[in-house]
């Protein structure tokens, strides 16, 4: 229970089951949804996320081996971003692992509460000193994203907000987290909490939210933002692998760590040659083309050489956009010599391109500067660039 | 009991700077806003549009040998100039006051100059009498000391930009202690290639004179020194001397946030005003005026205009000047000039304008005091500093001395409930014990190559292929992830892992965890000597032939005070912070500053700690005047004490010890190893010749027995803690014979040198931590090796280990520069 589910039912379009918990899946329209995301400000319930709160002396120790990236990165209010393999080198999921004093909070999105749990009782070995408590469901995720969230989340938790680094966090109260991450490029802030106390904040959120054109959204939407700014993804790019090497997310894995759940098999693949990757695709053409989809063919000069794996229709570039994999040798940024053929059998020229795909709206925002309510301010760095030119 | 804490008051100055050369032409440089920002003179050869505010042209140097002057660096010289008009404007430069007196210095950039030809591939230009003389970093003092005739011992702090507040903090804490009523605190930043380098390389410059809160921005660089004769108010009243103002409290902190960057929320820089606001009584409404840091880095003013907004309010914020806009950032001497331009312009009822305003940044909702003076009577400002990770810094002052109520303190116990060690003998406090019952550890052999051509390579015993064989006690390796665990410690150059190594052993020991909801409650001070060797040579190496090519990565982690803050970030330390790097036995000053803030009940706990990397330094050069150095390459030739002296073998490693409040520690039920019951410095005067005083050893015992209020007979026993050579030697031994008396001929003496090598800055640190050990069961480890001493009429210990009830021992040390140390230790609970 996500603590606003009953709010939910009432008002969102669709609500979607993930891992055994219940949140939106739209709320109302997915352009408006999409447009606020990357404009200004969207509201969204991340509660479906498992959460698992370990800590203990040897709490590090047990996180050390189960994860691939180095947690002896991240001190005090520090997030890590990275993967948990299984002992074949395969991802299983992504995780953020948040370091509050030592005590850690893990968040996966990709797997449930119990096979979150799973993956670090197997590690325990040894270690008596580590306490495991799922916070799945006592605590819910309500996100505030988009490129003026930072200035609404300055409104509700005050100036310090603003000196939130990217994986960042504040420690709110016991167990109550504001955390900057996020999957789409934007601003994004997300404040893990008790479910009893979701509802208030979410309320508070959608009046302070107001000023700023704040909607509602559910993970539908999430689903495009993902594909404009690739994130790791088990119906998407993992479909097709779950190999780090291949999904081009090795720099989710420290190797130089002398011990994680998967080094060995990953180190022996790391022999072999790479055959395939992914990369990402745009169609030259512009506009909504319904006849593409995963699966398509790729051809460079009539031979196949791979095929698309996820493909989504990007508001932002309008153009058709995918995730593809490809034969090693030809899988590199910037080639505009190959065709994809489509459902409909048209042949149509695709161009491959460095993702993310979208230059992000949030990345012409500073909050110290710029605002989305105080009309003595800029609204971004470009109207701020340009006034000054048009005064020289 | 509380104590009301001694008026401190400012009764000299001196300073040099590119508007004035001294304190009347500086004065009327500020209030005619000259600008000595300019082209560089020295740089413009290498960095396009390089700016700086420059010293030109030929500076006199009263009093000075035109041939000494030519063996001594700027820095020094510097420092002699400022001082002697500070001293001379306080009616001290011939004053017998002067033998009692402390000096505490603050650099950024020191002993740089003397290895500038090997830096940037010169070496015919090399001035080997300045190696000599000005070679090791904290060359300064014993240098100034000497030149001036200053006695009372002293500390060099190496906080950056923030080293000459704190060591005008450091001169305020002696006074408060008794340790002297009179100090001299100074700051001197001649400008070197590597610090201009890395600063242009980060791109923190401005292509102009500097602009603080408006335009664009970026930083002017500056050299120059300034000096201030810190006083007891009521000494100064009772010698007639001028008063200029008031020191009325002083903090430093950490941001524990990133090794460059300032803390974007300002915790840090927030906290250290407030404190030091506290720590004088006030309250933020009593502050009429902040002399910012304002570099003029995007960075800085908007970190520190939020810190300001934190402290006073948005609305209520007093008026902020930048002096910065007329002589640039002067590095270490920074503050203490900054300091000196406002007791110069504030009792006229002026404010410093920060000059060149332009158009305010978006983030300047503050009142800048923007291009004129401000009208005003001041009484109360503050005086900022920042500097390079994240240590803060602030003086709270008054132009009206008396003016406003003294503050009490309940003098504290001081207890050691922790400690930690690296060392040839190991890396836990077990190993450590362990290796002194087994007779100390084998030096390794080691072998370096020596580049050094014609006469000079002579000096050193090298074979036919160049390469000199020497004994070291090194560290071995060790897994730094299975004792740091949730530290990243391949990020770390080995000083900073020793040293981290060492602090969370103390903590561990201590049964004491950094509270994340108490990070401000925990300080601590780093006694460097040598200071990152690996990663200094590794910026120098980048700096020729194109100094443009600078690792601008190695920038930050090749000061002095990287090591202070690497410990502090991944520890999460906030609260005091600074870095001793005195050179040899700098561990045993961050001990009694340890103490001093805990006594004087301004933080509850404090880590004390001292680390050093494989030693040689960066330049082979450096042992061209190292005469006390062991090429015997064997297991045993390190004997201290020795008639035939062989020379000491090095080692690396650290130390570390706790510090709390005797209430704290009962209150957590800690377990207190040894009380803290008192501390003495003195220092030699006479650095350029070789005649050795015993007297300044036993002034510092003096002054530590009676802190202790003991008297020599009550010591059981002695650990001395000198390197080698006849001077060092002497001046220890003697100097204990000479302040403990007859008593000297039974209490039994020591020195622990042998078990793990002679430890630069962490010595002194490891000698006292292996006493504590030895002191738990009645045992006193003897002298390894030496069989003939020097010195007569002493007890050594040597042979077995001596059994003999300890109850009060004395750690006595001295750097190589002749600053002594002694101090006072009971044995705990």
């Amino acid at each position: 229970m996500s603590g606003l589910l009953a709010l939910h039912n009432q008002q969102a379009k669709s609500v979607i089951e993930k891992n055994g918990i219940e949140v939106p899946n739209q709320y109302s329209d997915l352009d408006k949804e999409y447009y606020a995301l990357r404009h200004n400000v969207a509201l969204s319930d991340y509660s479906h996320y498992s959460k698992l709160k370990i800590e203990g002396d040897e709490a590090f120790d047990v996180l050390d081996i189960a994860v691939a990236g180095d947690v002896a990165e991240i001190r005090d209010e520090q997030t890590l971003y990275t993967v948990i393999l299984d002992d074949a080198g395969n991802i299983i999921t992504d995780v953020y692992i948040m370091n509050d004093d030592d005590t850690y909070v893990v968040l996966a999105e990709h797997v449930d509460d119990e096979t979150l749990l799973s993956l670090f009782e197997e590690r325990k070995g040894d270690f008596e000193d580590v306490e495991m408590t799922s916070l799945t469901q006592s605590h819910a995720i309500v996100a505030m994203e988009g490129p003026y969230s930072w200035e609404l989340a300055k409104e509700i938790y005050g100036m310090d907000v603003i000196g939130i680094p990217f994986l960042g966090f504040i420690a709110l109260e016991e167990d109550t987290y504001l955390l900057r991450a996020g999957k789409h490029g934007e601003f994004s802030y997300k404040v893990i909490l008790p479910v009893q106390e979701a509802e208030a904040l979410w309320a508070e959120i959608e009046e302070k939210g107001m000023r700023y054109e704040l909607v509602k959204a559910g993970l539908a939407l999430h689903e495009l933002t993902r594909l404009e700014n690739p994130y790791f993804s088990p119906t998407g790019n993992g479909s097709v692998s779950r190999d780090p090497r291949e999904l081009q997310l090795q720099w989710m894995v420290r190797y130089d760590k002398d011990e994680f759940v998967g080094r060995d098999s990953l180190l022996e693949k790391r022999e072999q040659p790479l055959l395939k990757k992914i990369v990402g695709v745009v169609l030259e053409q512009e506009g909504e083309v319904k006849a593409i989809g995963s699966g398509d063919a790729i051809f460079c000069n009539g031979e196949e050489i791979g095929q698309l794996v996820v493909t989504g229709y990007s508001p932002s570039l309008k153009k058709m956009i995918a995730q593809a994999f490809i034969d090693e040798a030809y899988a590199y940024a910037g080639i505009d010599a190959y065709v994809i053929k489509t459902a409909d059998g048209v042949e149509r020229k695709i161009m491959t391109t460095a993702t993310p795909f979208i230059k992000n709206h949030s990345m012409i925002i500073n909050p110290n500067e710029n605002s989305f309510v105080n009309p003595d301010k800029f609204r971004n760095m470009l109207e701020q660039l340009e006034a000054k030119k048009a005064e020289a | 009991m509380t104590n009301i804490r001694k008026r401190v008051v400012i009764t000299g100055m001196g300073v040099l700077s590119s508007i004035g050369r001294n304190v009347p032409e500086f004065k009327q440089g500020l209030l005619d806003k000259k600008v000595g920002i300019e082209p560089s003179e020295t740089y413009s050869e290498y960095f396009a549009g390089a700016y700086a505010s420059e010293i030109k042209g030929e500076v006199d140097y009263p009093g000075l040998d035109p041939d000494l002057i030519t063996k001594l660096d700027k820095g020094a010289l510097w420092g002699y100039r400022v001082g002697r008009e500070a001293l001379e404007d306080g009616g001290l430069l011939d004053s017998e006051l002067k033998k009692k007196m402390g000096l505490m210095v603050g650099v950024s950039a020191a002993g740089t100059e003397a290895y500038i030809p090997f830096i940037m591939q010169k070496p015919e230009e090399t001035n080997l009498d300045m190696v000599k003389y000005s070679g090791s970093y904290a060359s300064i003092c014993p240098l100034v000391a000497s030149l001036l005739k200053i006695g009372g011992g002293y500390e060099l702090v190496a906080t950056a930009c923030t080293a000459s507040p704190n060591a005008i903090g450091l001169a305020y804490d002696a006074i408060q202690n008794n340790k002297g009523d009179v100090m001299l605190a100074l700051g001197s930043e001649p400008l070197y290639i590597p610090t201009f380098a890395g600063f242009y390389a980060l791109k923190a410059m401005a292509d102009g004179p500097c602009t603080p809160y408006s335009n664009q921005p970026g930083m002017s660089i500056g050299e120059g020194a300034g000096a201030l004769v810190v006083e007891e108010y009521e000494h100064a009243k009772a010698r007639g001397a001028k008063i200029y103002g008031e020191l009325l409290g002083y903090a430093t902190s950490s941001d524990a946030y990133h090794e460059t960057a300032p803390d974007p929320k300002a915790d840090g820089s927030s906290w250290v005003m407030r404190t030091a606001i506290e720590n004088a009584g006030l309250k933020p409404e009593d502050i009429d005026y902040v002399n910012a840091h304002g570099t003029g880095t995007d960075a800085n003013d908007r970190s520190e205009s939020l810190a300001i907004k934190k402290v006073f309010g948005e609305e209520s914020t007093p008026p902020i000047s930048s002096t910065k806009s007329y002589f640039g950032h002067n590095i270490g001497s920074a503050g203490i000039m900054e300091l000196i331009a406002c007791l110069v312009t504030l009792p006229e009822k002026k404010i410093l304008p920060t000059l060149n305003f332009g158009e305010a940044r978006s983030y300047t909702d503050i009142d800048c005091v923007p291009n004129d003076f401000r009208e005003k009577d001041v009484n109360v400002f503050l005086k900022n500093n920042y500097a390079f990770g994240g240590n803060n810094s602030c003086l709270v002052v008054s132009t009206k001395p008396g003016s406003i109520k003294q503050t009490e303190f309940k003098p504290q116990r001081v207890v050691i409930t922790g400690m930690g060690s690296v060392s040839s003998l190991g890396t836990s406090n077990s190993e450590f014990a362990l290796g002194l019952t087994q007779g100390g550890a084998v030096p390794t052999p080691r072998e370096m190559k020596v580049e050094l051509e014609g006469e000079e390579a002579k000096l050193l015993p090298l074979d036919e292929n160049k390469m000199l064989h020497y004994r070291c006690h090194m560290v071995k390796p060790f897994n730094a992830r299975k004792i740091l665990r949730s530290i990243d410690a391949k990020k770390l150059n080995n000083i900073s892992l020793y040293a981290l190594v060492a602090l969370e052993q103390a903590l561990k020991s201590a049964d004491y965890k950094v509270a994340k909801t108490a990070r401000e409650e925990v300080g601590m001070i780093m006694g460097i000597s040598k200071g990152p060797t690996s990663t200094i040579t590794r910026l120098c190496e980048s700096l020729a032939p194109d100094p443009n090519n600078v690792r601008t990565s190695e920038f930050a982690m090749s000061l002095m005070n990287s090591i202070a803050t690497q410990c502090a970030i991944a520890k999460g330390i906030k609260g005091y912070n600074t870095t001793l790097s005195s050179g040899v036995n700098a561990g045993l000053g961050a001990v009694f500053q340890g103490y001093e803030v805990i006594r004087q009940n301004l933080q509850d706990y404090m880590l004390a700690g001292a680390s050093d990397e494989d030693a040689l330094g960066f330049s082979p050069l450096m042992l061209l005047g190292n005469d006390d150095f062991n090429y015997e390459n064997t297991d045993n030739s390190y004997q201290a004490y020795a008639k035939d002296d062989k020379g000491y073998v090095m080692g690396e490693g650290a130390g570390c010890v706790f510090l709390e409040s005797y209430d704290k520690a009962i209150e957590r039920g800690a377990h207190i190893h040894a009380e803290v019951l008192g501390y003495g410095r003195s220092c030699d005067q006479f650095y350029f010749n070789e005649n050795v005083s015993a007297q300044p050893m036993a002034d510092a015992i003096n002054m530590a027995l009676a802190e202790a209020n003991l008297s020599a007979q009550d010591i059981d026993m002695v650990c001395g803690t000198t390197w080698a050579g006849q001077y060092a030697t002497n001046m220890e031994l003697n100097g204990i014979k000479l302040a403990l008396g007859e008593h000297s001929s039974r209490v039994p003496l020591t020195n622990y040198n042998g078990y793990f090598g002679f430890v630069e800055a962490s010595g002194g640190l490891l000698n006292l931590t292996a006493v504590i050990h030895g002191m738990k069961d009645n045992l006193v480890y003897p002298i390894l090796n030496t069989t003939e001493f020097s010195v007569d009429g002493l007890n050594y210990v040597t042979g077995n280990i001596l059994e003999t009830q300890v109850s009060h021992a004395l750690v006595t040390g001295m750097s190589e520069g002749g600053n002594c140390y002694a101090l006072i230790i009971k044995k705990g609970a």
